[in-house]
């Protein structure tokens, strides 16, 4: 299946009696399978607006996405679990969306350190536990594109560590391409081995650098250069 | 009074006023006041008869096609108007109209347009309680997370499963709270629909007993009716609340 291709030239905020903001401008990107992909900015420049993008959940724009896989697995900056459901059906309704047979619930919450914890609900958990919940939820429905959106804000250290690490064994078992949004260097340098980074508001591409998983004083290194 | 607990509480209330009307109704000897008593034994004639439960389940059937009829409706139009802008203006001034309109307009209208019919008389009910399930859902629609919608949307649900396992669990508790007002309502308006223009149930037997100034067939008429929706409210439309709210209260 040729890459995934996002082709944004512009995209627009409009608001009723105020100026319309410029969120994205001129950005290309593709996604060769199995990269990993950071698309890494400061606050604010427009990365969440480009990833929604891609993931078509904001139609308004003018560009296109070309090929944009059938099966997408997401962790959003918030967990978005379905809190009336418990964390098993929450795996198995985007399954079953997917047009998958039953996912292997435990083992998949067992995988991102859940295990036992199939009938408990949302409310029950942690943030750090259910950003863990909703990657568990990405994977159910055995993902070609892997999306998450900053998923260690918002969490102490520790914790960030532990699922810094998660994240990075998960793509490295599956070998899924990936897209990640930070404004960490730290988390795209450990995840990433494309790191796009973008400038600030309207978002453009500034440079796209290639480096080994893992890599920070290299990836800090080709940034100065 | 600790001592009682609530339910003793209520206990004691509900026989203070058996109380008070059986002392108001022995001190005023008249015929249009009767005591519990003299109610009771017109109850069991009525039962005896053979009167008091067609009336009863021709009412029943009435309310319950009227607040189904009322409730599908009413929560497609609120869900079409609380999520879309221009079905909202575009349908908001009827809405308003139907909210300012009585009831009692609505039934006299039905009955003078469309003749002393079945479909007039439940059409009419559904009309008026319609506008009150429309802005409860609206508001319930409104108030739906944008972030679960793309959820949805992110994995692909198909609109069946995106209704079920994202709108209507949020929807739930408004559906609820039309519901349950709406079933309070909607019975004591089919009793004025029945005592205008239909041939059977509690309302025309209600208006017969009027007639005839029999005020113990009147209040038992009345009182069998309310306690059979009292017996609806408590036995169906709690414990489907609570069902639907169960997940609130899951957490350890």
């Amino acid at each position: 299946m040729p890459p995934l291709e996002l082709s944004i030239r512009r995209k627009l905020y409009r608001r009723a009696g105020a100026p319309p903001v410029e969120a994205v401008r001129d950005l290309a990107l593709s996604f060769p399978a199995g990269s990993v992909t950071a698309l890494f900015g400061p606050s604010g420049c427009g990365k969440t607006t480009a990833l929604r993008i891609l993931m078509g959940l904001d139609p308004d724009f003018e560009g296109e996405v070309r090929h944009r896989p059938a099966r997408l697995g997401v962790v959003f900056q918030e967990p978005r679990l379905l809190p009336w459901r418990s964390l098993g059906d929450n795996l198995r309704i985007v399954a079953r969306a997917a047009g998958l047979p039953a996912p292997p619930v435990e083992a998949l919450l067992a995988r991102v350190g859940l295990e036992g914890w199939a009938g408990r609900y949302p409310r029950e958990l942690s943030l750090g536990m259910a950003r863990r919940a909703a990657l568990a939820r990405a994977l159910a429905v055995e993902p070609e594109l892997l999306v998450l959106d900053e998923p260690f804000v918002s969490l102490d250290e520790a914790t960030a560590a532990q699922l810094r690490a998660l994240v990075a064994a998960v793509l490295a078992e599956r070998r899924v391409t990936a897209v990640l949004v930070t404004h960490a260097l730290e988390d795209a340098a450990a995840l990433a081995d494309r790191i796009a980074l973008l400038t600030p508001r309207p978002a453009r591409l500034r440079r796209l650098v290639a480096v080994p998983r893992g890599d920070l004083a290299g990836l800090r290194a080709a940034l100065a250069g | 009074m600790r001592r009682l607990g609530l339910p003793g509480l209520r206990l004691a209330s509900a026989l203070l006023l058996l109380g008070l009307w059986w002392a108001a109704a022995a001190m005023a000897q008249d015929r249009a006041l009767p005591g519990p008593l003299a109610v009771l034994a017109a109850l069991r004639a009525e039962l005896a008869a053979g009167a008091l439960l067609p009336a009863l389940a021709a009412t029943l059937a009435r309310v319950a096609a009227a607040f189904l009829l009322a409730m599908a409706l009413g929560s497609a139009l609120g869900y079409a108007m609380g999520r879309n802008g221009i079905t909202d203006a575009a349908l908001d001034p009827w809405v308003l109209l139907l909210l300012n309109i009585p009831a009692l307009v609505i039934i006299l209208l039905a009955y003078i347009w469309c003749g002393q019919t079945e479909a007039a008389a439940i059409g009419a009910v559904t009309l008026a309680k319609l506008p009150n399930v429309v802005v409860v859902v609206r508001e319930g629609a409104r108030a739906l997370d944008p972030a679960l919608d793309e959820v949805a949307t992110a994995y692909r649900l198909t609109p069946w499963m995106r209704l079920r396992e994202v709108v209507l669990p949020q929807l739930g508790p408004f559906l609820a709270a039309a519901a349950r007002s709406g079933l309070a309502i909607l019975w004591k308006i089919v009793l004025v629909v029945e005592l205008l223009g239909r041939p059977s149930g509690v309302g025309f037997e209600m208006n017969m007993r009027f007639q005839l100034f029999d005020v113990p067939g009147l209040l038992a008429y009345s009182l069998a009716f309310a306690a059979v929706m009292l017996a609806i409210e408590g036995f169906v439309m709690q414990p489907a609340e609570r069902r639907a709210r169960a997940w609130r209260g899951a957490a350890a």
